[in-house]
């Protein structure tokens, strides 16, 4: 073989070329958000004020809490159903147990919150300890977490004293609290996804076995997203209890697959490694106000589910049709 | 080339050989269930060496790689580096005792950019455990100029990067940890021959520096110039440990196959005069010059040209796995190859080039592998007809010389070699005329690359027609009767009558100025081509 | 290479049984399970084991049992079907609509619905296999679509009683056994062979392991796929009927539960939810066990929150120990 000719072939610098951009599954949800919140605002002039912008963010705050918790647990290829559980058991608990002072608000809050973590935690240690798939190890603790909330109350009821249904409500600074609760969640985020745990949540859902080679512990991240995610549920089931005043066992099971499918509206992709939780709140929100505006038209809310169901999928048939394309073209080996 | 190479990989310290090893295995045990992978293995390496590991697929050199990696733990066994013991639990363990390694797989991450990849896990942060993405890229292309890596922007999705681009990514990657010991685990095979010469360089400085390298490979002119030692690994055991120049490459194959090896490349057949396939105007996805070659009845044709050329969307094209557009026609018929379901009705097979991934359903049994091209065949009315599939999977391994045992084993149970047997034994039950095979024999041992070329040899004689794709040019130059070269998605040349690997690669590079038209590459017969070949020795 | 020596025909044949036990290893599980809960139940239950009861029983199952069985097919082809619950609800509240609650109509009824549930499952099956959506996404979204469109129409409604025929069908016996538990064996036939006998089933078992593979190797990816999902409809729809009739009539809410328990019954039955294993025989003992479980709580005296935990746990347990003895095969 002669070696001397082989420096004639020059290849091509990997050029600026290939940096990434936007593309229509990140920019959709937004359009979207922006047509109804425009549809939404032409009916009901009133919504520009600040106090409706606040109830409305409450409205579709407990979905996107969830839907914080499936983004995250998307984004490593798995899922979570038991969400709806871990929501109704801290809904449950906090209807049940708690009192009117501010301690035992906050007392019962924190226990809530460390339950939701300790239950998610299980879901990550069964997910990455043995090699069972996250949808069948949730399926069972989703059964199993319902079980619990349904034995702390086994029907809807239990209080929640005033100081806690009126902490979204009202104004900080000028704005709605809500909006600062949305902007704290969209901060925790981006901190979080820019330490190396995130980037070894990220690089464990785009290539499971690089991401071994490159040293990231598949047990550690699990419990770490998992855990998260319980989090995100438990905080959920606390706001949920401030909109309803009362702690019900079966509230957190719609939320499930409509988290999910915000979460993929959002933009992130089921398999894996890309997406991100700006593009879920859109999607959480594309959602609420779907049903806000069918209600405003006076169109009977079955309009709504119907619409929800044919918006998912044409939204993600969309999102395949120009990533696929663009991830073949990435993934060649 | 070789011994001034040699001479330049060597370092003065080898002269150091005396003193005791810097990495030393021994006892090896391994087993993955009623497999034992490794048996007693044993290497030892000296500080400033280039050391190789040479082995059949399923001698179990990737498994001791994977031990000194921490990817897996040791039944038994024990492994000193420095005279301490090295028993890491995870890639993350062994890096941080200095081990280094370089897998076949990746390790990558496509949907990441270069610098998040090359500082994964050590990326510069901030007060507050976040990344600094500035410095990160900064950093990254510190690294890549300090290793000699030009032309890689740290900012592009590694996903983007052509294969030998990531290889050298992933050298720099083990490289910029220090490593006391650095493993090239098959991770040279996409470098060309100028990538190879680069990392020649540096591991000669590695050894220089008296750090170890120990790397496996599978090209034996690879390995003489660049290694000093080697270990050859034959069924779990070591069965030599030996400096390079001690072990002929014939010594070298026979350690490594535990008996003689005839000859590698049987004899080639004569082509017939019927024309088997014809290619006219077929535009590959996104290209835009057409191709246009004929293949005759009992000839194998190889495919060259540098990697990436459309070699792959050629054969994938052919195989109906992707459009085109143009004609094709197989015995004289046109066809339409819409999906690999028309392309195995018009009698076109194809071996794919990952055997694990599009070869063979690994979970699911040999039987059931190789009658799934065929299942709809294999039926009494409605049911599968068992004694049916037997007949036809019989036949098949009869053939193929796949090692006794059940047919009810899960195909990913074989080692690679039997894999790509049985691969080629699903090939065969559809009866094909022309075959198509990518890369057959990569990653392929010795002794079942001879089968396959026997194989294909039969094949050829009974008037099947094959188009050879491989990257290793001798395999060209003795298993083909002639090589189409391939260059940006079009046919730029051809190479017929003797064929060596310096005038197939000659014409790669455009030198060899041939001038054919296009319509006497489509018409002549290799009957005739072999005629003007001679007399050109003749009067050459 | 010592795995790959030569073995005598009498090592052969030894070595493919201990194949055949491995691969079912699962469903061997879930019948021992399913026999011990049972035995468990009759403890504690005098009239348990009573044929009687057992007859009830296996009515009861036979719901959940039929549309394991479209999920069942849908699964081992990689996807899983979301639209079960109101697939059923669908068909049963048109069926009563419809017939207004007399036979009449039932003749050209039946096979309207059947073809239209064909036809919902041709579009999940189109909009996984074409449009590329996810199976979770797309009979999600099918599942909201169908509830939708339903309610539209009924305006949630009160439903008329089911025709007599139908009911007698889910209720009735014929030489002692229930007609709804016939019903039930006969699909259950069928699925078996169609699984393991036809060159189909061993099409759905390729593309559950490995689309690509399979696709490369000639099968016809899409129309396998689409099939799964045709069937999954047809078994929800079946369901349905029989559940309006032995139910008396359509309710809102009668197919949820189902979601769960049919994706239960194929994962504890020993498929894997990725697709490419399982079989019929392990859902079928899959409903067994969860409907025993259901009988087991007033029994027992327990709380509904109990049998939740249960289920979980009876998931959670058959999905580990399938796990812990499969070796061999590295991904």
């Amino acid at each position: 073989m002669s070696v001397g000719s082989a420096s004639l072939m020059r290849r091509k610098p990997a050029s600026l070329s290939r940096l990434p951009r936007p593309g229509i599954s990140e920019t959709l949800p937004w359009v979207l958000l922006v047509i109804l919140w425009i549809l939404d605002t032409s009916l009901q002039p009133a919504l520009w004020s600040s106090e409706q912008i606040g109830l409305t963010l409450a409205n579709g705050m407990a979905l996107v809490l969830v839907a914080m918790a499936e983004t995250a647990v998307i984004i490593t290829r798995g899922i979570d159903l038991s969400v709806g559980g871990m929501m109704a058991i801290s809904n449950t608990l906090l209807a049940r147990e708690v009192g009117g002072s501010t301690v035992s608000v906050l007392l019962w809050c924190a226990i809530v919150l460390i339950i939701g973590a300790a239950g998610g935690a299980l879901n990550g240690i069964l997910i990455g300890v043995t090699r069972l798939q996250p949808f069948v190890v949730t399926l069972a603790t989703w059964s199993i977490f319902d079980g619990i909330a349904l034995w702390i109350l086994p029907t809807t009821g239990g209080s929640i004293p005033n100081s806690l249904i009126t902490l979204p409500l009202g104004t900080w600074l000028g704005l709605p609290r809500t909006v600062w609760f949305l902007v704290l969640l969209i901060a925790i985020w981006a901190v979080l996804a820019r330490t190396r745990s995130g980037r070894a949540v990220y690089a464990l859902g785009s290539d499971p076995v690089a991401a071994r080679l490159s040293g990231v512990s598949r047990r550690k991240t699990s419990i770490k997203v998992y855990a998260f995610s319980g989090v995100c549920a438990a905080a959920a089931g606390i706001f949920i209890a401030t909109q309803t005043a009362s702690g019900s066992p079966t509230v957190g099971d719609p939320f499930i697959l409509s988290a999910v499918a915000a979460t993929v509206i959002g933009g992130t992709s089921l398999f894996g490694g890309k997406g991100g939780f700006a593009g879920t709140v859109a999607g959480a929100f594309v959602f609420t106000l779907i049903n806000g505006v069918t209600f405003q038209l006076g169109i009977n809310s079955y309009w709504g589910e119907l619409s929800q169901g044919l918006l998912l999928i044409v939204a993600v048939a969309l999102h395949h049709a120009t990533e696929r394309g663009a991830r073949a073209r990435g993934r060649r080996r | 080339m070789t011994d001034g190479m040699a001479i330049a990989a060597r370092p003065a310290g080898t002269g150091r050989a005396a003193g005791a090893p810097a990495l030393e295995i021994s006892g090896l045990d391994k087993r993955y269930g009623a497999v034992r992978a490794l048996a007693g293995a044993r290497l030892s390496a000296h500080a400033g060496e280039v050391h190789a590991l040479l082995g059949e697929n399923g001698a179990g050199k990737s498994t001791l790689i994977k031990i000194l990696a921490g990817a897996e733990r040791a039944d038994a066994g024990a492994v000193l580096l420095d005279g301490r013991e090295l028993a890491p639990r995870s890639p993350r363990e062994a890096e941080r005792a200095g081990v280094a390694t370089v897998f076949q797989e990746l390790s990558l991450i496509a949907d990441m950019n270069v610098a998040e990849n090359l500082l994964f896990g050590r990326e510069p942060l901030t007060a507050a455990r976040t990344i600094r993405r500035g410095r990160m890229v900064a950093t990254a292309r510190s690294m890549l100029e300090r290793f000699d890596v030009l032309g890689v922007d740290p900012r592009v999705k590694a996903g983007t990067l052509a294969v030998a681009e990531r290889q050298q990514v992933e050298i720099v990657k083990a490289l910029s940890r220090d490593p006391r010991v650095l493993i090239l685990d098959e991770a040279t095979s996409a470098l060309s021959a100028r990538e190879q010469r680069w990392l020649l360089t540096l591991a000669s400085q590695m050894a220089a520096e008296g750090k170890v390298v120990l790397f496996i490979s599978h090209r034996l002119q690879e390995i003489r110039s660049l290694a000093q030692r080697m270990t050859i690994l034959q069924g779990g055991k070591t069965v030599a440990e030996a400096r390079v120049d001690e072990l002929d490459d014939e010594a070298v194959v026979r350690m490594m196959l535990g008996r003689r090896v005839e000859r590698m490349f049987p004899a080639r057949g004569t082509p017939r005069d019927e024309v088997a396939l014809e290619v006219r105007n077929l535009l590959l996805p996104g290209r835009r010059e057409p191709i246009n070659f004929t293949q005759h009845r009992g000839e194998i044709l190889g495919v060259g040209g540098l990697q990436g050329q459309g070699q792959r969307d050629l054969l994938r094209a052919l195989a109906g796995v992707s459009g085109h557009r143009g004609e094709v026609l197989v015995g004289g018929q046109p066809r339409r190859l819409r999906n690999p379901r028309a392309a195995l009705n018009a009698g076109i097979a194809l071996v794919p080039e990952d055997r694990k991934g599009e070869g063979l359903l690994l979970q699911r049994s040999i039987r059931e592998n190789i009658s799934l091209p065929v299942i709809d065949r294999l039926r009494t009315s409605l049911f599968l007809s068992r004694r049916a599939e037997q007949r036809v999977v019989d036949e098949a391994t009869a053939r193929l010389n796949i090692s006794q045992g059940s047919m009810e084993r899960p195909a990913g149970t074989l080692s690679g070699g039997n894999q790509q047997k049985v691969v080629l034994a699903k090939l065969l039950v559809s009866r094909p005329e022309i075959l198509l095979l990518y890369d057959a024999t990569r990653g392929v041992d010795v002794g079942t690359k001879a089968e396959i070329f026997e194989l294909l040899h039969e094949l050829a004689a009974d008037g099947a027609a094959a188009l050879f794709y491989s990257t290793d040019l001798q395999e060209l130059a003795h298993v083909c009767h002639r090589v189409l070269v391939m260059s940006g998605g079009a046919i730029v040349g051809e190479v017929t009558g003797e064929l060596t690997e310096e005038r197939i690669l000659r014409v790669a590079f455009g030198a060899e100025e041939r001038k054919r038209d296009a319509d006497d590459i489509a018409t002549a017969s290799p009957a005739d081509t072999e005629r003007e070949a001679q007399e050109e020795e003749a009067g050459a | 290479m010592s795995a790959e020596a030569q073995s005598s025909p009498e090592a052969v044949r030894r070595s493919d049984r201990r194949e055949w036990l491995t691969r079912n290893q699962s469903i061997f599980i879930a019948y021992a399970l399913a026999i011990i809960l049972w035995g468990i139940t009759s403890l504690f239950a005098s009239d348990f084991a009573t044929w009687d009861h057992t007859k009830s029983l296996l009515t009861e199952a036979c719901f959940v049992g039929i549309v394991a069985a479209g999920q069942t097919f849908v699964i081992i082809s990689g996807g899983v079907d979301l639209s079960v619950p109101w697939m059923l609800n669908s068909v049963a509240t048109l069926l009563t609509l419809w017939t207004h609650g007399h036979d009449s109509s039932l003749v050209w009824v039946v096979p309207v619905l059947l073809a239209g549930a064909a036809g919902v499952g041709l579009i999940n099956g189109i909009g996984v296999t074409v449009f590329g959506v996810q199976p979770i996404i797309m009979t999600l979204g099918m599942n909201g679509v169908l509830e939708g469109g339903v309610l539209l129409i009924t305006s949630g409604g009160q439903s008329p009683n089911a025709p007599h025929t139908i009911a007698h069908l889910s209720t009735g016996t014929f030489a002692g056994i229930p007609i709804a538990v016939l019903i039930w064996a006969v699909l259950a036939i069928v699925a078996w062979l169609a699984l393991s006998r036809t060159p189909f089933g061993r099409k759905l078992y390729a593309v559950g392991t490995n689309g690509t593979v399979a696709r490369l190797s000639g099968v016809r990816v899409g129309r396998v796929t689409i099939t799964s999902y045709v069937i999954s409809a047809l078994c929800s729809a079946i369901a349905g009927i029989l559940l309006v009739g032995y139910v008396g009539q359509a309710y809102l809410g009668m197919g949820d539960s189902y979601l769960f328990t049919s994706v239960a019954a194929v994962i504890i039955g020993g498929a894997s939810i990725l697709g490419g294993t399982g079989n019929y025989f392990g859902t079928i003992a899959g409903a067994l066990i969860l409907t025993v479980l259901t009988s087991l709580l007033p029994i027992l005296n327990l709380n509904p929150a109990a049998l939740q935990v249960v289920y979980g746990a009876v998931i959670l347990v058959t999905v580990i120990l399938a796990s812990v003895r499969i070796g061999g095969v590295r991904d």
